[in-house]
C-alpha cells in the first residue's frame, strides 16, 4: 500500500463546532502536541491539523473553522463548508465528524448538529462544558442525549481534563460510529430549533436557567462606569508589566551576555575571531533573547484575557472609539496584540469581517509601540534623560518613555483614519460580535499558544536577527586599515573608529550623511540605522559596536553614548538633538522583515508592504528632522 | 418597533426583519436562533452609546445601533414556564 493510500486509511476526522465551543480545548486534548498549523491553500485561513494521540492507528484530526450554521459568509466559514461538503477546493472530504456540542448553548449547538447530520457522514459528538447543564439546573443523562440525537455522545469538561481520555478513545473508534438516521431531509433553522428543543426538553429535564454568573459578572464589567475603569485598571497591568516586571529578566539576561563576553575576551587572543564572537554573535542575538521574558508575559496576559472570553467585552467597549477612526472593537484586540509584536496583531485581523478596516488596521498595526522598540528607547533615554522627579512621583525618564508609547499609538489611530478617509474607502460594516460565558482559563491551551511564540521568535532571533548582527559586523571590519606605525600611532579608541570609518558599513554611511543631516545623523547613526531596517533590535548592538570601539575604560553604553566625542574633531558623536530625532525616527519607521513577510502573506502581494515601509519610512524622516530642528533651536 | 428601541432590561419577541437589512446578516441571526416569537432581551448598552448587547436564547451577542434599527420586534414576554425557547409549533420528527 502507498503512503499515500495507507494514510488515508487511517482516516481524517475533522472537529465541526460553532465559535466559543471549547473546540481547541477538545483539539489539543485530542493531539496533544502533535500538530501543525499552517493555511489553507490560497486564503488566509489557518488550518490545524494534527494526528490523534491514542491507539496504534491514529486518525488525522483537523480542526474546522468554527460554523453557526452550513451556510457560510466569512472566509473561514466558506472553508469549512467547502471541506464538510467535499468540494476539494480547500482539502479531502473527512472520514467522519466529531461535532462539538457546547453545554452552555446547547439548542444552538445541536440546531448546528442538525445540519451536519445531514452530510450523512459517520456523526459523534462531545458535549464540553458539561458541568454547565448541571450548575444550570439540568440532569446530564447521556445515554437519552444520545438516544434523542441520534449519535454517541462523549461528556468532557475541558478546564478540568474530565473525560478527555474517554474523547480520545471515542476518536479512535470512528469507524464504528453510525451513519445519521434522519427520517427528513434538511431542515429550516426554526424547524432545528424545535427539535434541539424537544430534545432538551426530554433528555436533559426541564430547559436550561440562563447562566446568571456571567450576567452578574457583565453587570459590573458591562458597566458604564465600573466597565471602563476596570478596562484602564487592566490596560495598566498590561502595561505596567512591559515597564517594571520584565526588566529584572531583561536585567539579568543581559548581564549573562556581557558576562559571556568577557568570558570570550579573556580566552581567545584579541582580534577579529573573540570580536565576531563577542560583537556580533553574543551582543546581537542576547539583545534579542533578552526582551523574551516580557513577551511571553504580554502574551500569556493577552491569551488569559481572551481565554476567560474579557477580550470580547473590550471590543465591545472600545467599538464606539475605534469607530471615529474608522475601525470597530474587533481591531482594538489587534492593535492590542501589537505592542508586544506586529506580526500576532497582523494575523489576528483574520477575524475583522471588513476588508477595509482589516486592512487598514494590519497596515497601521506597526506605529503601535512593540516590544523590539524599547531595547532602543531604553538606550536612549537611559543615556539622556536625567533621572529627575518631574510631577511627584513622575520621574523623567518614565515619562519621557509613556510619551514615546502614546505618540506611537496616536500615530496609529490617525493613521488609521486618514486611510479610511483616503486610501480604504468603504461603508461602515455592521458590528456584531458574540460576548461568550465567561469560563475559567484552560491554563493548557495558553501554554502551548506562549511554547509557539516562543519557538517563533528565538528561531527568528537565530536566525535574521544574528545573520544581520553577524553582516553588519563584516561589514564594520572590512575592509582593514594599514596599522599606523610609529610614535605618532593615535591611541586605540580613535584607531577603532578611524576603522570603523574605512569600513564598507563606514562608507555607505558617510554616503548617507547628505540625507540624514537634516536629522543630525552622521555616518555612525546612520550605519546603525542600516542594520536596523531589518530588525530594531539590531540597532543597539550595532551601537554597542560603533560607539563601544571608542569608548576608554569601564565601558556603559549608555555613557559612551553621552560622552562620546570624536577623536579628532572633539565634538559629541551623538549630541542630544541628534538622540531625539533617534527616538523619533524610531517611533515611525517601519524596521521588521518578519512584519514585511506577514504584510506580504496576508495581503497576497507585495503592494501594501511596500507602501507601508515606505510611508512609515517617510514619516519618520520627517519627524526625525522635526525633532532635531525643535530640539536644536530649544537647546540654542 | 425596532430592536434598537428596547430600553434596558426590557425583553420583545421579534417580528421580522426589515428589508435594508443584508441577507447573510439575517441567516445568521436564524442560526442563532432568532426567529419569529423568539424573545430577545436588551442587555445594556456600551458607556459611549454604541453597541448594545443582547440575548437570545442564552446567546449574548451585541449590534450596533443602525443594524439593531433593522430588526423588528413587538413587546411581549416569555411564554411562561419556559426560559429560552420559542413556543415550539409542531414538528418533532427529525
Amino acid at each position: 500500500m502507498t503512503p499515500a493510500a495507507a494514510e488515508r486509511e487511517l482516516g481524517l476526522l475533522a472537529l465541526v463546532g460553532t465559535p466559543n465551543s471549547g473546540k481547541t480545548t477538545l483539539f489539543n486534548a485530542l493531539t496533544g502536541l502533535r500538530q501543525k498549523v499552517a493555511n489553507y491553500p490560497g486564503v488566509t485561513v489557518e488550518k490545524k491539523e494534527g494526528r490523534l494521540a491514542f491507539g496504534d492507528r491514529p486518525p488525522r484530526v483537523v480542526d474546522l473553522p468554527g460554523l453557526y450554521g452550513l451556510e457560510a459568509h466569512t472566509p473561514e466559514e466558506i472553508v469549512a463548508e467547502d471541506v464538510l461538503r467535499g468540494r476539494g477546493r480547500f482539502g479531502e472530504r473527512p472520514s467522519a465528524l466529531l461535532v462539538v456540542l457546547d453545554g452552555s448553548a446547547l439548542e444552538r449547538s445541536m440546531a448546528l448538529l442538525r445540519s451536519v447530520l445531514d452530510l450523512g457522514l459517520p456523526t459523534a459528538a462531545v458535549l464540553t462544558m458539561a458541568d454547565e447543564i448541571k450548575a444550570r439546573g439540568g440532569r446530564l443523562d447521556i445515554e437519552a442525549l444520545s438516544r434523542e440525537l441520534g449519535v454517541r455522545v462523549v461528556p468532557v469538561v475541558g478546564h478540568k481534563g474530565i473525560g478527555l481520555e474517554e474523547a480520545r478513545a471515542l476518536a479512535a473508534g470512528w469507524r464504528t460510529w453510525p451513519l445519521p438516521a434522519l427520517t427528513k431531509g434538511p431542515l429550516g433553522p426554526a424547524e432545528r430549533y424545535a427539535w434541539a428543543g424537544g430534545i432538551v426538553e426530554r433528555a436533559l429535564g426541564a430547559a436550561l436557567r440562563e447562566d446568571s454568573r456571567s450576567q452578574r459578572i457583565d453587570r459590573w464589567v458591562l458597566h458604564p462606569v465600573a466597565g471602563p475603569a476596570l478596562f484602564l485598571a487592566l490596560m495598566t497591568v498590561f502595561f505596567q508589566s512591559i515597564f517594571t516586571w520584565a526588566k529584572p529578566a531583561m536585567d539579568g539576561l543581559t548581564r549573562l551576555t556581557d558576562a559571556l563576553g568577557g568570558a570570550v575576551e579573556r580566552a581567545l587572543p584579541p582580534g577579529l575571531a573573540a570580536s565576531l564572537l563577542k560583537d556580533g554573535v553574543l551582543h546581537g542575538a542576547g539583545a534579542v533573547l533578552a526582551f523574551l521574558p516580557q513577551i511571553l508575559i504580554l502574551f500569556f496576559m493577552l491569551l488569559l484575557l481572551e481565554d476567560i472570553g474579557y477580550l470580547a467585552r473590550a471590543a465591545f467597549l472600545m467599538d464606539r472609539i475605534m469607530g471615529w477612526a474608522g475601525l470597530q472593537g474587533r481591531c482594538f484586540v489587534a492593535l492590542l496584540s501589537s505592542y508586544a509584536c506586529a506580526v500576532p496583531g497582523i494575523l489576528s485581523t483574520r477575524g475583522i469581517p471588513s476588508p477595509e478596516d482589516r486592512l487598514a488596521t494590519m497596515l497601521v498595526a506597526p506605529l503601535m509601540t512593540c516590544s523590539a522598540r524599547l531595547p532602543v528607547y531604553a538606550l536612549l533615554i537611559g543615556a539622556f534623560v536625567p533621572d529627575r522627579a518631574v510631577l511627584g512621583p513622575l520621574r523623567a525618564p518614565g515619562l519621557a518613555l509613556l510619551s514615546l508609547y502614546l505618540l506611537g499609538s496616536f500615530s496609529a489611530f490617525g493613521a488609521a483614519w486618514l486611510l479610511r478617509r483616503t486610501l480604504l474607502t468603504g461603508d461602515i460594516t455592521p458590528f456584531y460580535i458574540e460576548l461568550p460565558p465567561y469560563r475559567f482559563p484552560t491554563l493548557g491551551n495558553i501554554a502551548v499558544a506562549m511554547l509557539d511564540r516562543a519557538r517563533i521568535f528565538v528561531r527568528r532571533a537565530g536566525t535574521v536577527i544574528l545573520g544581520v548582527s553577524v553582516f553588519t559586523w563584516v561589514l564594520l571590519n572590512v575592509p582593514r586599515l594599514a596599522p599606523a606605525s610609529g610614535d605618532a600611532a593615535p591611541p586605540a579608541a580613535a584607531r577603532a573608529d578611524r576603522q570603523m570609518r574605512y569600513s564598507l558599513a563606514g562608507r555607505v554611511g558617510a554616503a548617507l550623511e547628505p540625507v540624514f543631516r537634516p536629522l543630525g545623523f552622521d555616518w555612525r547613526i546612520n550605519v546603525a540605522l542600516l542594520g536596523s531596517l531589518v530588525a530594531r533590535e539590531v540597532a543597539v548592538s550595532t551601537l554597542g559596536q560603533i560607539y563601544g570601539a571608542t569608548a576608554e575604560g569601564g565601558w556603559d553604553l549608555r555613557q559612551a553614548l553621552r560622552d562620546g566625542r570624536d577623536p579628532e574633531t572633539g565634538r559629541p558623536l551623538m549630541p542630544l538633538p541628534a538622540a531625539l530625532a533617534l527616538l523619533a525616527f524610531f517611533v515611525y519607521a517601519l524596521q521588521c522583515v518578519s512584519t514585511l513577510a506577514v504584510l506580504r502573506r496576508e495581503t497576497n502581494g507585495w503592494r501594501w508592504p511596500a507602501f507601508a515601509f515606505s510611508a512609515m519610512l517617510a514619516c519618520g524622516w520627517v519627524a526625525g528632522a522635526l525633532t532635531h530642528w525643535a530640539a536644536a533651536a530649544l537647546l540654542r | 418597533m425596532s430592536l434598537a428601541e428596547l430600553h434596558d432590561g426590557q425583553t420583545a419577541l421579534l417580528e421580522g426583519y426589515e428589508p435594508g437589512l443584508p441577507a447573510p446578516w439575517r441567516r445568521r441571526f436564524e442560526d442563532l436562533g432568532l426567529l419569529p416569537d423568539t424573545p430577545v432581551r436588551r442587555v445594556r448598552r456600551a458607556p459611549l452609546g454604541d453597541p448594545i448587547a443582547f440575548e437570545v436564547r442564552g446567546t449574548f451577542f451585541c449590534l450596533r445601533r443602525a443594524q439593531a434599527r433593522l430588526v423588528r420586534v413587538r413587546l411581549g414576554r416569555r411564554a411562561p414556564g419556559r426560559s429560552s425557547q420559542s413556543p415550539a409549533r409542531g414538528c418533532r420528527g427529525a
